[in-house]
């Protein structure tokens, strides 16, 4: 990173501009013969669609850490696609600069195979090759502390086991930009302990972070910056500690302390 | 429910006066209208613009990813092919991982590579000796036995190549590799699963005198062409299936169709001529009526041959055109 010129350095990692997503949506049909009757008289319900995100614009800086907040449905997991490459955009461009994990409980992962196979497979969907993944292998293997369930399939796990082979899997996948998709809190205590040194580690080594959360205390000990999605638009942006005191305010909070996370 | 952002202010009503929650995070859906059609077609041809504009501004040798609306315009080959290529381990790990998956529970596992295809044999062959009045059909089994065991990659190109696509939407909405892996890794699927398959033939072949001879080295030409026409018509149909969910209803009258319209079970020269020359334009009819040329010791009709090959081009450039053009489409419509 220190031998980089410095024109590089100064362009953000991730750069939205007027991002706007929408989704078509359609109603499930109905019995066969209000259906038929339907499609004979021409009555069929207009296709509905749903502005998921709208108009979003901001940057983040290389080796900041990005937290999104907002309700049920405010389009945090879309925009995170989006960044990731995985949706394509309605209008609006983006511009990522470096390598993107995008972490996702349990999508993508298949349940009857084993956690070492989804290993596996997630790492070369990511495009890394055999022996690269050979050599990350032991060291998912010994962050996700998984013993020999490793060789069980997936499906015989616990939410808490998926959860940490998957953040296993996207922290050591060698990120430049890591998005989190509300993935920390799946573990027990041990293991969020244990995740939360790690996620510091990779903030330390000036990693672009971008952290989906409804766990606020967590964007208070970790966000450098902060944005409040509200129906696809951004209802505010700045500072961690303003957007959780605006938020809370939103949600009629206001009164609650957040536990110190240390 | 209003579309501005609320503010933030304590006044903003978060819940109702009887207490239920009033809002969620998510935006109203509105009428996608003839007018919103056209007002997108129009962004995209703006976007289709500036993104020609756009492709030649990057020089930093610094990795950039540059996501745009979703023009519908085919990516340039070379870097698709050379994109394709360094992935291919995952389409062959996916293939694998889901041939093992499908047998994980199993009691039998692994065996039932050779179970399989010796059930669809045994299966078809009491089909086809009651329909012959319990004649024994014996110089018709090694054709009965290659054609349905080679049918497998028609079937799995068809089927699981239809919906490789829609079934993968997890890894689609996760990852952001070149498409056309999942209907590729679905071929390879067949392909591995035609695998225990081939010393069955083999020994059927010896076993009951079939002819070998110079013309069985054609198999080296008609197997990849019927892997070629297999991948065209998966890529056609997957990208047809995620567009159009009712798609995945009619792909198994599809495959039926394309099953009894070829020669697998019956010999090429059993119907009249007039079926025939209907029925020879199918996909996989030429490839199937010369399997039974070369296993009957002839030489393979070259009209077929041609007709073949037709569908393999024709197929494979369709397909992959409209694959191409629309799978940045992909993840939204899943």
């Amino acid at each position: 990173m220190t031998d980089a010129p410095p024109i590089v350095q100064a362009k953000p990692a991730i750069a939205v501009e007027n991002l706007s997503i929408d989704y078509r949506l359609r109603l499930p049909g109905g019995s066969a013969g209000s259906d038929i009757l339907k499609f004979v008289t021409g009555k069929r319900p207009a296709a509905r669609m749903v502005n998921a995100v709208k108009d979003v614009s901001f940057e983040v800086p290389r080796g900041e850490t990005l937290a999104i907040v907002g309700r049920n449905g405010a389009g945090k997991s879309t925009l995170l696609r989006a960044l990731s490459g995985a949706l394509a955009p309605t209008q609006g461009r983006v511009t990522v600069r470096g390598r993107v994990s995008l972490l996702a409980l349990g999508v993508g992962m298949n349940g009857s195979l084993s956690g070492r196979e989804n290993i596996l497979l997630g790492g070369l969907a990511v495009g890394l090759d055999h022996d690269r993944l050979r050599e990350l292998y032991d060291e998912i293997a010994d962050f996700a502390q998984l013993g020999e369930y490793l060789d069980y399939p997936m499906n015989t796990y616990s939410a808490g086991m998926r959860s940490r082979l998957a953040f296993a899997v996207a922290v050591h996948l060698d990120p430049e930009i890591l998005l989190i998709d509300e993935a920390l809190g799946g573990g027990d205590a041990g293991f969020a302990e244990h995740a939360r040194v790690k996620m510091a580690e990779l903030m330390k080594e000036g990693r672009t972070i971008i952290l989906v959360t409804h766990g606020l205390t967590s964007v208070r000990s970790m966000a450098t910056q902060a944005i409040w999605l509200h129906q696809g638009a951004i209802a505010e942006e700045g500072d961690p500690e303003h957007i959780i005191a605006a938020y809370m305010r939103y949600c009629r909070l206001e009164h609650v302390e957040l536990p110190d996370e240390n | 429910m209003s579309d501005t952002p609320p503010e933030a202010n304590p006044e903003a009503p978060m819940f109702d006066v009887d207490g239920e929650p009033s809002v969620l995070g998510v935006s109203d859906t509105v009428e996608f209208t003839r007018a919103r059609r056209k007002e997108l077609k129009a962004q995209r041809k703006e976007a289709k613009r500036l993104h020609k504009a756009a492709i030649y501004e990057n020089t930093d040798d610094d990795i950039v990813f540059i996501y745009e609306p979703h023009v519908r315009y085919v990516p340039p080959l070379r870097p698709y092919a050379r994109d394709l290529w360094t992935r291919r381990a995952f389409a062959v790990e996916l293939a694998r991982s889901k041939l093992k998956g499908k047998r994980s529970n199993t009691v039998l596992g692994g065996l039932w590579a050779l179970i399989d295809p010796l059930f669809m044999v045994c299966l078809y062959y009491f089909l086809f000796s009651v329909l012959r009045g319990g004649q024994r059909p014996s110089e018709f089994i090694p054709v009965i036995i290659s054609g349905i065991l080679h049918f497998q990659v028609s079937a799995a190109a068809l089927n699981e190549g239809g919906n490789s696509v829609s079934s993968q939407s997890g890894l689609m909405l996760n990852s952001t590799f070149p498409r056309m892996l999942l209907p590729i890794s679905a071929i390879y699927g067949g392909f591995l699963k035609f695998l225990p398959s081939i010393p069955i033939i083999l020994t059927a072949t010896l076993v009951l005198d079939a002819e070998i001879g110079v013309n069985t080295f054609w198999w080296l030409a008609l197997f990849p062409l019927q892997v070629i026409i297999g991948l065209g018509l998966a890529l056609l149909i997957s990208t047809l299936v995620v567009f159009y969910a009712d798609m995945k209803n009619l792909l198994t009258y599809i495959s039926r169709i394309v099953f009894f319209t070829s020669p697998v079970i019956w010999p090429a020269d059993l119907p009249s001529d007039a079926i025939i020359s209907v029925v020879r334009w199918m996909p996989f009819f030429g490839v199937f009526a010369n399997y039974q040329a070369i296993l009957g010791g002839e030489s393979p009709d070259m009209t077929l041959m041609a007709i073949s090959v037709g569908w393999a081009i024709g197929s494979v450039i369709l397909g992959s055109w409209l694959f191409l053009r629309f799978e940045r489409e992909f993840a939204t419509k899943l």
